[in-house]
């Protein structure tokens, strides 16, 4: 069972007790509360307390006073002083004696979570008496990735290798072949793994949001801006940042990038202080980066800060023999999320599955079992339940299709889909390939419902 | 069976309450309706912050007294805080099957970027996840991609994903037999 820490919240107002005795609880803290010095210090008597929260003005013993006889009980406690702005001097007065940080009224929640958890773990370290242990275990298995062919093994040594260092990475592959798994892989056998994994689909930044998405904005920084906005490299701090298709970005968010890669720090748009953030770089393209420096295309300083180390994933038709692998493994996965009874495949499925080309790699194998998953009658998947465009069973052109707008053949095709899943918007999404918001905004867009189908 | 019920405090978003009616029952195996109630906001008004105290909307969920074991989720447009805190995305009866989720600070414009409905719609499906989790008694979570992780930003509600860690789904599963897990 987990340690939970306990709080002490000293407040002569009620409303604040109570809110924050309902947030710490939340949070996983267990929590008491008082109502004056004097109701805290007795409280000390039956409970030992990691943190204590007090209010700097209370009638009788204010904050500053109950601060030094909690010190006397006991020598280092964490103490953190809340006060309104009106008394942020002798806040400073709380800290010069002691107090291990103060935070204004009313908190903001980032700052709360902030000053709190910095208090639990030095009060933690302080108990343990001991230097951070190292608990990183030697990682050598990564159940995403799936295969065994001699190409796959190849890379789950490399990401063996570099994980545990700092190094930054550079994933080559073709569209589809897991080159965010392998991301995803390296950043949880580091030792950054219970940081966040932030990732960034450079393709898919307009110019114009760049750099409020990269560094992020401070409140008021443009026209509409009216609260502070973390960008991608904030939220970063401690963890990994996935570059992915790095290739595809213009020379000016190159030279951007190039910039906070080598600095280290950002300034958030509209601000004015250069804050140190601390990331591991993992970036991937399908694109040959080489080739681009040589036409000018992409920085050669930048391509040398990104290309450390280097892995290169094979796509799926240079490893046919993990195809039975991976098909067992995603059918496992859907029907354990589908909650259906899906164990196999027929021998008609897999001949079927084995002949074709896979030009979408991995992402497209999966793709087609999870819907093929959806449309499983039986335990077995046959091969009419893999409605390939060119193989029977499949949705073929109707005449006058080709009178049909986009629009209308989107339209037509998701009103199967959803048919066929009898209207589970999740089952559909995932044979769509796109999340579930996406569909029911087109699901409304098109005015389609379940009586008219 | 019993069965989430969808409301709203005034106006809110209809396609984020239908879209919630719908991915919810997914989500938890409780069916989900959306009712024409249009709670009553006036009461929670802080007139010094121009926000809304949720705590005090949460009462007036409660005081809706649903029959049985039904859940109560309350949408509203306007901001909310707690008296200590400057605002909060949401806030839950701790295993108390009622919870109210604002969509003020979810949209981008929030924020001087474009409105973006799809991005709209899955943050109020994070964060409606969050709050039922702790109106099924889960606290907060390390695992930051996990739905009860903590979220001070809509930057970290953007970095979780619509489902459970393994550990907070294993104590979900009495109650919601269909808690989604981390793909």
């Amino acid at each position: 069972m987990t340690y939970k820490p306990w709080m002490l919240i000293v407040d002569d107002e009620m409303v604040v007790r109570d809110s924050l005795q309902a947030w710490f609880r939340d949070a996983g803290y267990q929590a008491d509360v008082a109502s004056s010095g004097k109701e805290a210090l007795e409280r000390m008597s039956r409970q030992e307390y990691d943190v204590y929260l007090l209010d700097i003005k209370m009638a009788g013993m204010d904050g500053l006073e109950l601060q030094t006889r909690i010190r006397k009980i006991k020598q280092d406690a964490a103490i953190i002083i809340m006060t309104a702005y009106a008394s942020v001097d002798t806040a400073v007065q709380a800290l010069k004696q002691g107090a291990f940080d103060y935070i204004v009224k009313p908190f903001d929640p980032d700052d709360l979570e902030h000053v709190v958890r910095n208090a639990v773990e030095k009060q933690a370290l302080q108990r343990e008496n001991v230097a951070m242990k190292t608990t990183l275990k030697e990682i050598d298995h990564f159940p995403d990735i799936v295969g065994e062919s001699s190409a796959i093994r190849k890379v789950l040594e490399l990401i063996k290798v570099v994980a545990p260092t700092d190094a930054t990475v550079l994933i080559r592959g073709e569209s589809g072949t897991g080159k965010e798994l392998v991301a995803k892989a390296i950043h949880l056998a580091s030792p950054r793994r219970y940081m966040p994994l932030v990732t960034v689909n450079c393709g898919a930044l307009p110019e114009s949001l760049l750099e409020s998405e990269l560094f992020g904005h401070e409140r008021g920084a443009f026209t509409g801006a009216q609260y502070r906005r973390k960008g991608k490299f904030e939220m970063a701090d401690g963890g990994t940042i996935f570059l992915d298709e790095v290739g595809d970005v213009s020379l000016k968010t190159q030279t951007d990038l190039l910039r906070v890669l080598e600095e280290k720090q950002i300034c958030r748009v509209g601000g004015s202080r250069m804050m140190p953030v601390d990331f591991r770089v993992v970036a991937a393209t399908h694109k040959d980066l080489q080739g681009l420096v040589g036409s000018g295309e992409f920085r050669e300083d930048l391509f040398y800060r990104l290309n450390v180390f280097q892995i290169s994933l094979p796509p799926l038709r240079e490893r046919p023999e993990d195809i039975p692998l991976l098909i067992q493994s995603f059918i496992e996965k859907a029907s354990r999320q589908m909650g259906k009874v899906v164990t196999g495949v027929s021998p008609e499925a897999m001949a079927l599955l084995k002949r074709r080309p896979w030009p979408g790699n991995i992402r497209e194998l999966q793709n087609a079992v999870e819907r093929a998953v959806v449309l499983a009658q039986s335990e077995e998947l046959t091969a009419e339940d893999l409605a390939f465009g060119d193989e029977a069973g499949a949705p073929r052109a109707q005449n006058g299709d080709a009178a049909l707008s986009l629009a209308d053949v989107e339209k037509i095709h998701i009103e199967r889909v959803l048919q066929q899943s009898a209207w589970n918007i999740s089952l559909s999404a995932r044979v769509l390939g796109i999340d579930r918001a996406t569909l029911y905004n087109k699901i409304k867009r098109y005015g389609l419902t379940q009586s008219k189908v | 069976m019993n069965r989430i019920r969808i409301v709203s405090f005034g106006e809110a978003e209809a396609s984020v309450l239908y879209y919630l009616g719908s991915v919810l029952y997914d989500h938890t195996g409780m069916e989900c309706g959306v009712e024409d109630l249009h709670l009553d906001l006036s009461g929670a008004y802080l007139q010094n912050r121009h926000q809304h105290h949720s705590s005090r909307l949460l009462q007036s969920l409660k005081a809706l007294d649903p029959p049985g074991g039904d859940w109560l989720l309350g949408l509203t447009e306007a901001d909310l805080c707690i008296p200590i805190l400057t605002f909060v995305f949401g806030e839950a009866l701790l295993d108390g099957r009622a919870a109210v989720v604002s969509l003020h600070r979810l949209q981008s414009s929030f924020y001087g970027l474009e409105a973006d409905a799809d991005l709209l719609l899955r943050r109020a499906e994070k964060e409606a996840l969050h709050e039922l989790g702790h109106a099924a008694g889960l606290i907060h979570c390390r695992d930051y991609s996990c739905a009860m992780a903590f979220s001070n930003a809509v930057e970290q509600v953007d970095l979780k994903e619509p489902a459970f860690c393994d550990a907070c789904r294993e104590q979900l599963l009495t109650k919601w037999p269909r808690a989604p897990g981390k793909r």
